[in-house]
């Protein structure tokens, strides 16, 4: 059996349990070896009573002096413990009684010539014969003398017999008060052991329990903590074990903790480095897009306004191609932009049931040059789903999967169906073209990466189509799946959540062309004289009263020598000097009412900028501003005005 | 000389053993036959052997077991000299033609003895004394005590009536009790003694014995009754007095009896001891408070009353 002891209970038990048992063997031991001395003693008592009384009664019985006798026995019944005595004659006959024999013990038949000694119950009984004195008369001359003539012997010697009844009850209770002693005394030496042996066991487990609380601590993680030295021998080994033990790991621990501390700071450094560069590489497209935006910007304007000349036909005909140019253009810069604002985490995608019929025909009617240059046969199985999502996001996801399908399957066919699964419609955009290898599938999404345009021909798009795709599924919970293999084309499917025709007007309100713009007084602040030239001609073409400016103190002049206040600011984010949108908004607003609607055109699309720009309250519009996006804004502002 | 000659005897004995010869006894002219040994026999013997041999002829003198004396050839033998009542027996049962000297026996145990043989060369000299010489012993050791009691066995009866017969002759009041067992001791000694006595003890074992002599002796003092004793330990015991002849006194008288016979005389007819000592516990007459002559004076005094008649 194995006991879970701990030191001090060893100890404990080794102090206490031989003394325990020899405590027990003695108290045993002497109570009997007392009690057998006490019987014998009062055995002994009671036969000196009986041979005192039987000296002293030899002549009375000799004389058959009853009277001295009955005293004799009264005197000896005083005695402690004698309960009855009696002197029987030679036949047995009782000459003299005091106190009551014994009545369950026989008396003797006849004279008994020996001494007897019985215990029955409670009673010991004494039986001492009387005798009568010898002396002797019978010398050789004597016996000669007698030696015919007379008989043998002159009888018997013994004249009768002493009977004394001893109370044994003292000894009960003698007994029970040595046990009680007994067992106090063995309480008190226990007691008193265990005292000691918890004194003493102090001073072999205290040593031992101080290394076990200071390898417990060791175990916290206090290294330094170290075992006093006391005593020697084992516990000296141990303590010094222990110690050493707790240097070699303080010594360990450093060192690992050095090589963490080495590792983590070239990890840190890497993810600086990394993030250094990403935020490079930000910057660079912000600055890019930026700076490329300001003349496409500028553009776009001036074609708008170019388009609501009358024009000849050939100027006409170049005109679109223009235009189609410049799309081409800002399409691929609202990429960079998408990715840019993606990348800001600041786009918030509104949620809302929309038919998907309109918005498939609308992608495909869009690719219809693509498909023609390619001589791709793009098909639109139609639908009668309604989904649960942001409209725009979700027709740029399927835009980007048509046009990618379109562009890599040349000369064969791309397939868009939806399909209903339950509580979700599964979108899904096939294509037979080249397909796409198991180990390109996984790189497929990430920026500017194009597997079949290693030349990066600039009609082969510019390998962010994915790229947004992927950034778009993960921003709306729409699950992007994708299948495919080299040679057998490509299946794209997107899930998005099925809905009900019920907000139908919603749709309606969002497809509502922009009202009428006549005589809105807008004030348009801009650095770049080109743009707020652009942006100057756009907005009076659709009607609106301009005040236009390159700094703000023109502006206010401008504005202060006008009768009507303005109904609407815009102006650029970033303004020459120490000048800034938010803050021209600001002063324009103290002297106009803080209520007046603004907006604020930017090519930084830095999330810095944007993250200004909502804190004030006041909605950005990225360069290039697509004239539509910009009516919308007007339109709602007049409204609201209305 | 005694040692060298016990030793030559023991020799001699070896040499018989080793020669698987029978035992033969030395031829002596005093053949001593004893059946028992002890202090009182072995000083009656050694008495009269140096009695008999201080004789200037030196006549032989030799003591054999009375075993041995079934056997023992006596064509040397002139005289045998027993000692004790076992070896009276004995020596009368062979009866053979040598004159016989019984010694240390009571009377009673002769008497019975000589009623079986008839002869008139077998002697012998009696241990007990003479009732006369009792009576006498009290009258002249206790001139003032008139009283005597007797107490006796069935055994003892005849001499205690011819004690009692003797004392009345002599002036004494006698009371008197025959009692069958020591139980009725006690009673017999409240009526024997209603008032102070001499207390005469006879030679019965039954009444008088080591056990009860302490009895008797504490009831007589009580009765203020000194006891009269027949041996040396009577007295030693708390007798007042006793009467007796000692083993010497009774080897002497018989030593000259054996020299008369060895002279070609007769032997003397059978008879109480001539020679008699008288014992007095000087501590137990001062317990009793009472005065006593010495032993010697008394002694004499009973000589005197002897020879006078």
């Amino acid at each position: 059996m194995r006991l879970d002891w701990g030191v001090r209970s060893r100890v404990l038990v080794v102090a206490l349990l031989p003394m325990l048992v020899l405590a027990v063997l003695l108290t045993v031991f002497y109570t009997t070896a007392r009690l057998s001395d006490i019987e014998e003693a009062d055995g002994a008592r009671g036969r000196a009573f009986a041979r005192q009384l039987v000296a002293a009664s030899e002549y009375a019985v000799f004389s058959g002096n009853h009277e001295a006798l009955q005293q004799l026995t009264a005197a000896i019944l005083t005695e402690d413990g004698v309960i009855g005595v009696s002197i029987l004659g030679r036949s047995g006959e009782t000459l003299a009684s005091s106190g009551a024999l014994d009545a369950r013990i026989a008396l003797p038949d006849g004279t008994l010539d020996t001494g007897h000694a019985m215990i029955r119950g409670t009673t010991q009984r004494i039986i001492e014969p009387i005798r009568a004195t010898r002396v002797n008369i019978e010398d050789d001359l004597t016996r000669a003398a007698l030696r015919f003539g007379t008989t043998a012997d002159g009888g018997a010697s013994t004249l009768g017999n002493v009977v004394l009844d001893l109370s044994r009850r003292h000894l009960a209770a003698r007994r029970n008060e040595l046990l009680l002693t007994g067992a106090a005394t063995v309480l008190l030496v226990l007691v008193a052991t265990l005292v000691l042996a918890v004194i003493m066991s102090r001073g072999v487990s205290g040593p031992i329990r101080e290394v076990a609380r200071t390898v417990e601590r060791i175990g916290q993680g206090r290294f330094s903590e170290r075992v006093p030295i006391v005593g020697g021998g084992s516990l000296r080994s141990l303590a010094e074990g222990v110690n050493d033990m707790a240097a070699e790991l303080a010594s360990m621990h450093a060192d690992m903790h050095r090589r963490i501390e080495a590792a983590t700071a070239e990890l840190r450094e890497r993810k600086d480095e990394a993030e250094r560069a990403n935020l490079a590489k930000s910057r660079f497209l912000a600055a890019a897009s930026h700076d490329l935006r300001q003349p496409m910007h500028a553009l776009g304007l001036f074609i708008s306004e170019l388009s609501l000349r009358d024009l000849d036909a050939p100027s006409a005909r170049l005109l679109e191609q223009i235009s189609a140019s410049a799309r081409a253009m800002e399409d691929l810069l609202d990429s960079l932009l998408d990715i840019s604002r993606l990348d800001a985490g600041v786009l918030e995608p509104a949620h809302r049931p929309f038919a998907l019929q309109p918005v498939l025909e609308r992608v495909v009617a869009a690719q219809r040059t693509a498909t023609q240059t390619h001589g791709v046969s793009l098909a639109l199985r139609p639908t009668a789903a309604w989904a649960l999502s942001d409209q725009v996001l979700f027709e740029r996801i399927v835009a980007n999967l048509v046009s990618n399908a379109v562009r890599y399957s040349p000369g064969g066919r791309v397939l868009v169906a939806c399909r209903r699964r339950a509580a979700r419609i599964r979108l899904e955009v096939r294509d037979s073209g080249i397909g796409i290898p198991q180990a390109a599938q996984s790189v497929i999404f990430q920026e500017f990466v194009q597997l079949a345009n290693p030349e990066r021909a600039r009609g082969k798009g510019l390998g962010l189509g994915l790229a947004i795709v992927r950034r778009l599924t993960d921003l709306l919970g729409h699950p992007l799946s994708l299948r495919s293999a080299p040679g057998r084309g490509s299946v794209f499917a997107i899930e998005v959540p099925a809905s009900t025709p019920a907000a139908a007007h919603d749709a309606l309100e969002q497809s509502r062309l922009p009202g009428d713009l006549a005589g809105l007084r807008v004030a348009v602040l801009d650095d770049d004289p080109l743009a707020l030239a652009a942006m100057k001609g756009l907005l009076r073409s659709w009607g609106c009263d301009v005040s236009a400016a390159l700094e703000l103190q023109t502006l206010l002049r401008l504005l202060a020598g006008h009768p009507r206040p303005p109904q609407i600011m815009i102006s650029d984010f970033s303004l020459s000097g120490s000048e800034t949108g938010i803050g021209s908004i600001r002063a324009v607003r103290e002297a106009y009412g803080k209520d007046l609607p603004a907006a604020l055109i930017t090519g930084n699309t830095g999330a810095d900028a944007l993250g200004l720009a909502q804190r004030a309250g006041v909605p950005v519009l990225h360069k290039p501003v697509r004239p539509a996006r910009l009516r919308a804004l007007l339109t709602r502002v007049a409204s609201d005005l209305s | 000389m005694r040692p060298t000659r016990r030793r030559a005897t023991l020799v001699l004995l070896l040499c018989c053993l080793l020669l698987g010869l029978p035992l033969r006894v030395i031829a002596a002219a005093v053949l001593v036959v004893t059946g028992e040994r002890g202090g009182a026999y072995d000083e009656a013997i050694e008495a009269l052997r140096e009695r008999v041999t201080s004789r200037a002829n030196r006549p032989t003198i030799a003591d054999i077991d009375w075993d041995d004396y079934r056997d023992a050839p006596l064509e040397d033998t002139r005289i045998v000299v027993t000692v004790g009542s076992q070896a009276a027996q004995v020596v009368a049962q062979r009866n053979a033609a040598v004159p016989v000297l019984n010694i240390l026996l009571p009377r009673a145990a002769f008497e019975a003895g000589r009623h079986r043989n008839g002869r008139a060369d077998h002697s012998a000299i009696f241990l007990d004394q003479p009732p006369t010489r009792q009576i006498a012993a009290i009258a002249e050791a206790l001139p003032q005590w008139k009283r005597v009691a007797l107490i006796s066995g069935p055994q003892t009866a005849s001499l205690a009536a011819e004690l009692a017969g003797t004392a009345r002759a002599a002036g004494f009041d006698v009371s008197q009790a025959e009692i069958d067992s020591e139980r009725e001791l006690y009673a017999a000694m409240r009526q024997t003694l209603p008032e102070p006595a001499i207390l005469l003890a006879v030679p019965d074992r039954q009444i008088f014995n080591s056990h009860t002599i302490q009895n008797i002796l504490l009831t007589s003092y009580r009765k203020h009754s000194p006891l009269f004793g027949f041996s040396p330990a009577y007295v030693r015991a708390g007798a007042l007095l006793g009467l007796y002849s000692t083993p010497a006194q009774i080897a002497a008288q018989a030593a000259e009896a054996v020299l008369a016979v060895l002279d070609g005389g007769p032997l003397p007819p059978a008879g109480h001891p001539e020679q008699f000592t008288i014992g007095i516990n000087a501590t137990v007459a001062r317990s009793l408070g009472i005065e006593l002559d010495r032993a010697e004076a008394i002694a004499a005094r009973i000589r005197q009353r002897e020879e006078a008649q």
